[in-house]
């Protein structure tokens, strides 16, 4: 029998070890930061590129600011931020993000916008029902992920973190997202089974203004999504959440001391789920807190009740409008607040 | 407990403080050894744990008793209670429901009905390793190649020291009681080989098998739904997995125990470089092989009968070692491959093993076992005979939709190990990673920590010999 393999032992001394250990943390932390560095410069992971573009745009916004749009990606796709540029001849940016920021995100954004001098005449806000009633868990998944980090303690409203978000907070932005080799594994598995696009990465077809166009239906996608948001209404509370509320009650302050007016819009979202027992009830429920609020807050326009239905030849999902479903969304928003305003004294 | 969970990242360094601050006092440093073991056992279930202390008890009291008489029948008696104890309870607990319902198919078949219950067992983690370990050492004791441990508690570190207590490898009394009754020294070798261990072996697990498992499984759940190149993909990625998956464990197993001072037996060999069924057997699972080996095959008779005899001793060995694995008919059938094919072998080569002559002839037997070994672990793997018999038959090169995305994957998880084992064939050094120099030796660590953390299964999957 010809010999196995064995282990060849050989000596070391603890001036090795701590050598090699020192040496092996130096260089995973050299591997880091420059996969940080790639990652943003490149991010593969479309809401992160989305989330960071945006803040990028509140960071410096333009001056002579008409229309300031807010919201999650079903406002990123839909409002068409070109064609309300082009009806009153001002500047007009999409900072919509995505659903997980919430309404708290649409105020983080506001501040962060006027402390860069920016003045926006009319904030048009678009969410999907399901995202005025998400808790502060779903907050906390995405709040650390912000890039380059953002101090969201300064931004009102204050949150209610527990004591144990509070560390994870704390935990996860100080010290797991320096490792994107951790935080951003998804991209980096991506990257591993897509070599061919290291060198050309995917870009998210986001217009200078910040409105993300969408060319083509996914059916794949809309089949996936659609039960999912059906089910998740069917069986969720539609009572608007603690922490949305005091955000909305917060863009709403900022708008009054603004002099503007914040233009809340429902969501483009599947035809099919008008009407639905499982879906209308819901909506209903949210439009009745939005139209309450907007009752009791002189600065705020509930634009209409119901969403936007769309069929799904002009969807992505069940809420992400395509080009074709954003241009009539965009339209129609822009009518109903054109015509307001023409009608206000 | 899992070694690739959170709750392993705070108990070991806890325990490691502890050990560290014991290394004077041998009595309380075990203590420490004895305390972790059953935490780490009772965290998966605290009632399987007295299963456990019953065989450590009777295993150690039986022990020493065959070490004070010299009467040999008392001796066979007590050796006898010990075999069947320990035989008993992983009868009753792994093979009970196997061995009802195949009586009463088979009952059925002739026409006759029969009632015996389905208890729906279930099976205590560990417990082919553990009763195995324990009624190796009262054999040996038995036979009088290990005296008896003195001590129980001595014993009970023995047989339930946590690095190995679930997954092995089965150690050996005479191997492993001296190195616990006398103070160990932690030297520098052990701490850097020990890092490196568990380094690789976490790679292989969280890595290689873990991404490995998401192209096998649904292959393996759904085989009719798959052909061609996507079921020989399938077959390659559960061949890496379960090698990933096993080796991994031992290397963790074995790093850990390295960092206590502890040394626990190499498990597997660079077993995809055997160039015969023998050869494998030498390498893979080297701790299971080598018990049936000393403790079924040599009994039998071993290569002491005539040539007729020893093929049945090597076919009924590695049907029991295939059985040892599973209550169920595809490790019967498994054992019975293997089993198989180390008797062509024997008969062809008439038990000698001649080197290949050249390198060409080498690869070819390597390549040869290889393709043998997959067979085999389809056999393992597929759920049930028509399984098997169209994976087999469906395999081959026509490609689907998904192929070249499947075989990327493979490809890419694959590569890894390939590259290394290499290197240790190459080398004959099973720790060829230690022996590169300081820079490239750190680039390859960070590489694969960095690799743990991004590719890394965040899923918590258990090991696959955990269901041995």
């Amino acid at each position: 029998m010809h010999a196995l393999p064995t282990e060849i032992r050989a000596g070391s001394s603890w001036r090795d070890v701590w050598r090699e250990v020192a040496l092996t943390v130096a260089l995973v932390v050299a591997i880091n930061a420059l996969v940080d560095r790639y990652l943003d410069i490149h991010p593969t992971n479309r809401a992160k590129a989305v989330v960071q573009a945006k803040w990028d745009l509140v960071r410096a916004p333009p001056k002579d600011l008409g229309w300031l749009v807010v919201g999650d990606s079903s406002a990123n796709q839909g409002v068409d931020t070109r064609m309300l540029a082009a009806a009153t001849h001002e500047a007009a940016i999409n900072v919509a993000t995505v659903g997980d920021f919430g309404v708290v995100g649409d105020a983080w954004m506001l501040q962060a916008l006027l402390a860069a001098g920016g003045h926006p005449k009319r904030i048009v806000m678009v969410h999907v029902a399901d995202v005025w009633v998400r808790g502060l868990e779903v907050l906390e998944r995405v709040v650390t992920r912000l890039r380059p980090p953002v101090d969201v303690a300064r931004f009102e409203p204050p949150l209610a973190w527990s004591m144990r978000q509070k560390l994870h907070l704390a935990w996860n932005h100080h010290f797991v997202n320096r490792f994107p080799f951790y935080t951003q594994n998804d991209s980096l598995t991506w990257l591993l089974l897509n070599p061919g696009k290291i060198l050309h990465p995917p870009q998210v077809r986001l217009d200078p203004s910040g409105f993300e166009s969408e060319p083509e239906t996914s059916p794949e996608l809309f089949a996936q999504d659609t039960p999912n948001l059906r089910k998740f209404m069917k069986g969720s509370s539609a009572e608007l959440t603690a922490h949305q509320l005091a955000a909305l009650e917060t863009v709403a302050r900022l708008t009054r001391r603004l002099h503007a007016t914040l233009y809340i819009r429902p969501s483009p979202l599947w035809e099919g789920f008008a009407g639905d027992p499982a879906v209308q009830p819901f909506v209903n429920h949210v439009a009745d807190q939005l139209e309450h609020f907007a009752a009791t807050h002189a600065s705020v326009v509930l634009l209409t009740r119901d969403p936007f239905w769309l069929p799904a030849t002009q969807l992505q999902n069940a809420d992400h409008a395509t080009e074709e479903g954003a241009r009539r969304f965009t339209q129609s928003t822009l009518d109903e607040i054109l015509h307001r305003e023409r009608r206000a004294p | 407990m899992l070694f690739n969970s959170f709750t392993f990242l705070i108990f070991f360094p806890v325990v490691y403080a502890l050990y560290l601050a014991t290394q004077r006092r041998l009595a309380l440093q075990n203590a420490v050894l004895l305390a972790a073991s059953y935490v780490f056992y009772g965290w998966w279930s605290l009632k399987f744990l007295g299963l456990l202390l019953v065989t450590t008890g009777l295993d150690w009291t039986l022990g020493r008793a065959l070490g004070r008489i010299d009467d040999p029948r008392a001796r066979k008696t007590f050796v006898t209670i010990s075999i069947c104890m320990n035989l008993g309870l992983l009868g009753f607990f792994k093979y009970h429901d196997f061995f009802a319902r195949a009586l009463v198919d088979a009952l059925a078949r002739v026409g006759l009905t029969l009632s015996v219950p389905v208890l729906h067992v279930v099976l205590p983690v560990g417990i082919s390793f553990y009763t195995f370990q324990s009624m190796g050492y009262v054999i040996d004791v038995y036979r009088r190649t290990s005296p008896p441990v003195e001590k129980l508690f001595d014993f009970a570190v023995y047989v339930a020291f946590f690095p190995q207590l679930v997954a092995g490898p089965i150690e050996r009394a005479m191997h492993m009681v001296p190195q616990l009754t006398r103070p160990r020294v932690i030297t520098p070798a052990l701490v850097h080989e020990g890092l490196q261990l568990m380094l690789w072996g976490f790679f292989k697990k969280l890595v290689v098998a873990d991404n490995l498992a998401r192209i096998a499984d649904p292959i393996f759940s759904a085989p009719r739904s798959s052909h061609g190149v996507d079921l020989l993909i399938g077959a390659l990625a559960f061949t890496g997995q379960i090698y990933g998956d096993f080796s991994g464990y031992t290397d963790i197993a074995r790093g850990v125990a390295r960092m206590l001072g502890i040394e626990l037996m190499v498990n597997f060999r660079l077993p995809y470089f055997a160039r015969n069924p023998r050869d494998f057997w030498a390498r893979w699972h080297v701790s299971l092989s080598t018990w049936l080996r000393d403790y079924l095959y040599v009994p039998l008779g071993g290569n002491r009968r005539r040539p007729g005899r020893m093929l049945v001793n090597l076919l009924i060995t590695m049907l029991l070692g295939g059985l040892w694995h599973g209550a169920a008919w595809n490790f019967v059938i498994w054992g019975f491959f293997h089993g198989s094919w180390l008797v062509v072998h024997r008969l062809a080569t008439s038990g000698e093993d001649r080197a290949p002559r050249s390198a060409l002839t080498q690869a070819g037997a390597i390549a040869g076992t290889f393709a043998l070994t997959v067979v085999g672990w389809v056999i393992f793997r597929a759920k049930t005979g028509a399984d098997i018999a169209w994976i087999l038959t469906h395999w081959g090169f026509a490609t689907s939709a998904s192929s070249s995305g499947l075989a990327w994957r493979l490809f890419v998880f694959w590569l890894p190990l390939v590259i290394v084992d290499a290197a240790q064939a190459a080398s004959g050094d099973l720790l060829r990673l230690a022996k590169l120099r300081l820079a490239p030796r750190a680039l390859v660590y960070a590489s694969l920590f960095c690799g743990i953390l991004a590719f890394g299964s965040r899923a918590g999957r258990e090991f696959i010999y955990f269901q041995f």
